[in-house]
């Protein structure tokens, strides 16, 4: 399928009634993703006390944008945090933006998303044998704190407070969308020597497990990330790489190649109003 | 006549990241898991995370040395394998 760049596809969980929606909003294309998506939507959403999780354009499709937004408030303060592993991958393959888990379910809950559809499976089932081989991300309430593919963590324990709070237990992910790009040469190309420039990544190479379209395998992928770079987390990119996702040229390159039309002016007037609607809330 | 096949011999070095599963699938012309001729599975059963490296025949028709290359941690082989004709006769 094609690359949706006139819509952001937002999936809503209300875990109250067990229901959801999809919605693809024309309204957001101003928003370049990531943080950017998960502050306009917790500020739709603030009193229903969202745990919004956004993904940007270049995840999935380019080397180091390997985060995922994770944005929720409790009491005065808004929680800007990011999360390593294949969670990006697989919300981008589901054709999804940002999922918002709103409201608080009456029992424990684990939440199978499948591209644009969830299931909501009840506390006992054998969750870890749900969700497609090789195209999952599973995060999971292990002890006392929940882990992405038992490893990743979020980070903080906030989210693991609010995600509890909520009784969601587990929530899987598998995204099983492929997608074409217009010049598939061009793409290559330039995936290629956005992947070689790895020397530019403030982190060192190490022999862990590493985040999809990663290669360093670095001792700090399992602890995420919170607050930093405004335009990195807007596409979603690892803050190690904020060389790289700070470089308008190149991003504008990227968004390009997939169809996306931002230009430099577009960057520099969503990030002022990213700016000012940060303005808004008392940030941790 | 040879043919060159491509396997994960180190599949214990493999850190998950993909990133020879997003090369075939470029090779394919197109960006996603679906139909991919590698995959990697993740075993979080135990305390840690082990990574199974699947391989279907399939990715023998594509560009091995672009899949050995693009590898961070070297997981992967190109084995000659001869075909079963070579021994007919």
């Amino acid at each position: 399928m094609k690359i949706p760049t006139s819509v952001k596809n937002i999936l809503e969980i209300d875990l109250e009634k067990k229901t959801y929606h999809i919605r693809s909003r024309s309204d957001l294309n101003d928003i370049l993703g990531g943080v950017g998506l998960s502050l306009k939507l917790y500020s739709e959403f603030k009193e229903e006390k969202p745990v919004i999780f956004s993904v940007g354009p270049l995840n999935g499709f380019f080397p180091f944008a390997s985060k995922t937004s994770v944005m929720f408030g409790v009491k005065n303060k808004v929680y800007d945090y990011y999360i390593g592993g294949s969670l990006s991958s697989r919300i981008k393959f589901c054709n999804i933006d940002s999922i918002v888990l709103l409201g608080r379910s009456k029992s424990e809950v684990f939440i199978e998303i499948h591209n644009q559809e969830v299931t909501f499976l009840d506390y006992g089932v054998e969750f870890e044998s749900h969700g497609l081989p090789g195209k999952r991300s599973l995060i999971e309430f292990k002890t006392n704190k929940y882990l992405l593919d038992n490893y990743f963590r979020f980070s903080g324990s906030e989210a693991d407070s609010i995600l509890h709070y909520k009784k969601v237990l587990g929530i899987v992910i598998s995204g099983s969308f492929n997608f074409t790009i217009p010049d598939q040469k061009e793409y290559d190309e330039l995936y290629k020597q956005i992947l070689q420039k790895y020397q530019r990544l403030t982190v060192e190479k190490g022999e862990f497990p590493s985040c999809s379209g990663c290669p360093m395998g670095c001792s700090k992928s399992n602890i995420g990330e919170k607050n930093g770079s405004l335009l990195a987390h807007s596409l979603v990119g690892c803050n190690f790489a904020s060389k790289l996702f700070n470089n308008h040229d190149l991003i504008i390159s990227c968004l390009n190649i997939l169809g996306y039309e931002y230009t430099h002016e577009d960057i520099e007037k969503y990030l002022q109003t990213l700016y000012n609607l940060k303005k808004d809330y008392i940030f941790q | 006549m040879a043919k060159k096949i491509l396997k994960a011999t180190f599949e214990n070095r493999c850190n998950g990241c993909e990133l020879c599963v997003l090369e075939v699938q470029r090779q394919l012309g197109r960006v996603g898991l679906t139909d991919a001729p590698i995959r990697i599975l993740r075993d979080s059963s135990k305390n840690t995370v082990y990574f199974h490296v699947d391989i279907d025949p399939s990715v023998n028709n594509l560009n091995l040395k672009e899949v050995i290359k693009v590898c961070p941690t070297s997981v992967f082989e190109i084995m000659e394998e001869e075909d079963e004709d070579t021994y007919i006769g």
